[in-house]
């Protein structure tokens, strides 16, 4: 695929082009969405405007990291519908008893669907991650997700997030400690091998 | 060993990013190494990033790719189209144009045939005076057009010098005066001869037409042209639509 002739083409309308692109880089899309917002319909809302909002605006690239400025394109369709949650509340993260108190082990925590143990632990895993996410304000979120998860450069972070590199850092480190924080609560969870892994390349 | 501050962790975490400066770098292990409270944060941090990057990455549950409607894309269309579109219209607007200049000119023409007309009688023009200027025919009866005048004249001096006229010399009185009607104008002329086709007529001049010729092209062109433009827009539209399903 050549991406600049694409998104050449793209800048002069050629939608088909455009599509190319879109299929290329919609999985990096759809998972910092679903990352960011922690829904699967909302992620895939998000992706979508995102996809139409670039499309739009493809004139305004101008260079650079394609990947890059259409993550900025969805981190901003994430953070307008997060707008969008907070005008109108939705149910809480923690599922409640019927005495309205949070279930110390949710019920996602214990899936009993997934019945290789595998999967199951992979996907426990990811839930608590997604959980601590969550608890996150967005803004770290954000960085945290574009830099950690996308593998984002931070000079490329900060163009998506339009925030100074200073603040960039300062966010990503806070929300590096805040989630691990959160994570020990599921430690237990956690496979040995991740626990072992940063002492051993010290 | 001392308490890190968030500047450290800051520090930290940049470094795990690579992002530190070589001698910032440097320093920065140095101290990690001597300090078991950096040592724990710089575990925690890593730890923490290594999970986030070891996150599985989910497929997209569907393609994202756009429509033509979503995109608020139309359909381009071709070079000639325009071209088209303007010859039809430009034949339309000429072809309306010609109706109006006809009918301008009808009136044109009729305006100076009825301005005479009510300077010479002082009135509106009857149909019985207009007819004089279409060719009437001659009356057959009663001889030859010499012959008529005196029996214009006749009939009234008849009808003066007569006390009590018969009945058949009022119906003829009547057939000829219905007669002379028509031929009083040349009457009135002093008995010159002047046939009805020499009376002068109102200036009238022939009004101006487009040829009938060129208004069928202007229409012909017009109805090929828009039938074109709409062809050819018809085909890049469905041209369009195939492409973009596909």
């Amino acid at each position: 695929m050549n991406e600049s002739a694409l998104i050449h083409d793209a800048q002069h309308g050629d939608l088909e082009a455009f599509n190319r692109l879109v299929l290329a880089y919609q999985d990096a899309l759809y998972n910092t969405a679903l990352r960011i917002l922690g829904d699967e319909e909302q992620a895939a809302d998000a992706t979508q405007e995102a996809f139409i909002s670039a499309f739009r605006a493809i004139n305004s690239y101008r260079g650079g990291s394609f990947k890059a400025w259409l993550l900025r394109t969805v981190t901003n369709a994430c953070y307008d519908e997060l707008r969008r949650q907070k005008r109108r509340p939705t149910t809480p993260l923690e599922p409640e008893n019927d005495d309205d108190e949070e279930i110390e082990s949710p019920r996602w925590l214990a899936d009993g669907s997934m019945s290789p143990e595998e999967k199951f632990e992979a996907a426990e895993l990811e839930h608590a991650i997604q959980h601590c996410l969550e608890a996150l304000p967005t803004d770290f979120r954000a960085v945290v997700v574009l830099a950690d998860v996308q593998g984002m450069d931070y000079a490329e972070v900060a163009a998506a997030v339009r925030s100074p590199l200073g603040t960039v850092k300062s966010r990503i480190a806070r929300a590096r400690l805040r989630l691990r924080e959160c994570l020990q609560d599921f430690w237990e969870l956690l496979p040995a091998a991740f626990r072992l892994e940063s002492e051993a390349a010290l | 060993m001392t308490t890190p501050s968030f500047r450290d962790v800051e520090q930290i975490s940049t470094f795990l990013d690579g992002k530190l400066p070589p001698e910032e770098a440097a320093r920065l292990q140095m101290r990690i190494v001597a300090d078991p409270e950096l040592a724990s944060i710089y575990r925690q941090l890593s730890q923490t990033r290594t999970l986030l990057r070891k996150l599985p990455a989910r497929r997209a549950p569907r393609n994202f790719t756009l429509t033509p409607q979503m995109a608020g894309v139309k359909a381009p269309t071709p070079r000639s189209f325009p071209l088209f579109r303007f010859a039809s219209a430009f034949a339309s607007l000429l072809l309306m144009l010609t109706f109006v200049a006809n009918g301008l000119g009808q009136l044109a023409a009729n305006a100076p045939a009825a301005a005479p007309a009510y300077g010479m009688g002082g009135g509106p023009m009857t149909e019985a005076m207009e007819q004089p200027a279409a060719p009437a025919p001659r009356p057959q009866s009663g001889g030859g057009g010499e012959g008529e005048i005196p029996n214009l004249t006749a009939p009234s001096e008849t009808a003066e010098d007569s006390a009590a006229p018969t009945e058949e010399s009022m119906r003829s009185l009547a057939v000829e005066s219905t007669q002379t009607v028509e031929e009083l104008p040349a009457a009135k002329m002093g008995g010159e001869e002047y046939s009805t086709r020499e009376i002068p007529q109102a200036p009238v001049g022939e009004p101006f037409r487009v040829p009938g010729w060129l208004q069928l092209a202007l229409l012909v062109t017009a109805l090929l042209a828009g039938g074109a433009a709409w062809f050819i827009n018809w085909q890049a539209q469905a041209r369009f639509g195939r492409k973009s399903k596909k």
